[in-house]
């Protein structure tokens, strides 16, 4: 999985962190971690798009709010429409499975 | 406002003369590695509260204690991956820490609380009475 995080900033007036990730790869799923304290599960948004993972949460009140966002880069070999996210004691974990390997066999045939 | 300073280092003439004015500060620091997670100390008239970002940490791992007019938060998270997962990419930390505070004798340990909610650690130490504000009535003759 190829990382990219995005570097433009849609609204000048929104201040965003980056939180931190770990992604580790096993041998049917990668995971990722993000950090995201203080973030309740409805303000976190996971979405697929273009083959790129990103992840944006709001944390706090309007007034003093703080938005967090990355954007991470999926490479063909995960299948995304079994994404499972989940947000516990403040970090996010994302399994993202890999897709299953399909290999064909074409007969040869001699003559 | 309250910060932390180091009583034991005089690095400066100045440290010396701002030991002695911040004498009230509840929270003067009492030795500790500063690594790890920030946290925020804010002051009402009832109580003081220590906040801190400790995301991943869970309350089992997380130790508070207040001895003899000290406290002291300790804690740390696991990170490492599921059996049988490589690390591809390692950012975040194991946020081991252990700080100490120095209370003195202006707060409650007894009503202390202590919350963890979505990864964020609130710590409640209430006033005693004689160290919450009091208005004086001025009598007239």
């Amino acid at each position: 999985m190829n990382e990219l995080t995005t570097t433009t900033t849609p609204n000048q007036d929104i201040a965003w962190a980056t939180p931190s990730a770990d992604i580790f790869e096993g041998e049917a799923e990668y995971l990722l971690a993000l950090d995201l304290p203080g973030v309740k599960k409805d303000a976190v948004d996971v979405q697929i798009e273009e083959g790129n993972l990103s992840v944006q949460a709001t944390r706090g009140e309007n007034g003093s709010a703080l938005r967090y966002r990355r954007t991470f880069r999926l490479g063909p070999t995960v299948d995304t429409s079994a994404l499972e996210a989940k947000l516990e004691h403040g970090v996010l974990t994302v399994h993202i499975p890999k897709m299953k390997k399909q290999t064909v066999t074409v007969p040869v045939s001699v003559s | 406002m309250l910060t932390r300073y180091r009583p034991q280092t005089f690095t400066s003439p100045l440290s010396l003369f701002n030991a002695f004015f911040d004498a009230r500060d509840p929270f003067s620091f009492a030795g500790s590695f500063e690594s790890g997670p920030r946290f925020s100390l804010n002051e009402t008239d009832d109580a003081y509260t220590l906040t801190g970002d400790l995301p991943g940490v869970r309350a089992e791992d997380l130790n508070v204690t207040i001895e003899d007019g000290v406290l002291i938060v300790r804690g740390q998270r696991n990170v490492e991956p599921p059996e049988g997962y490589e690390v591809r990419r390692s950012e975040r930390s194991r946020l081991a820490f252990e700080r100490s505070y120095a209370l003195g004798d202006r707060i409650d340990a007894d009503g202390a609380e202590a919350k963890l909610d979505d990864g964020v650690l609130t710590l409640t130490l209430p006033k005693r009475a004689e160290a919450k504000p009091r208005q004086i009535t001025i009598q007239s003759a």
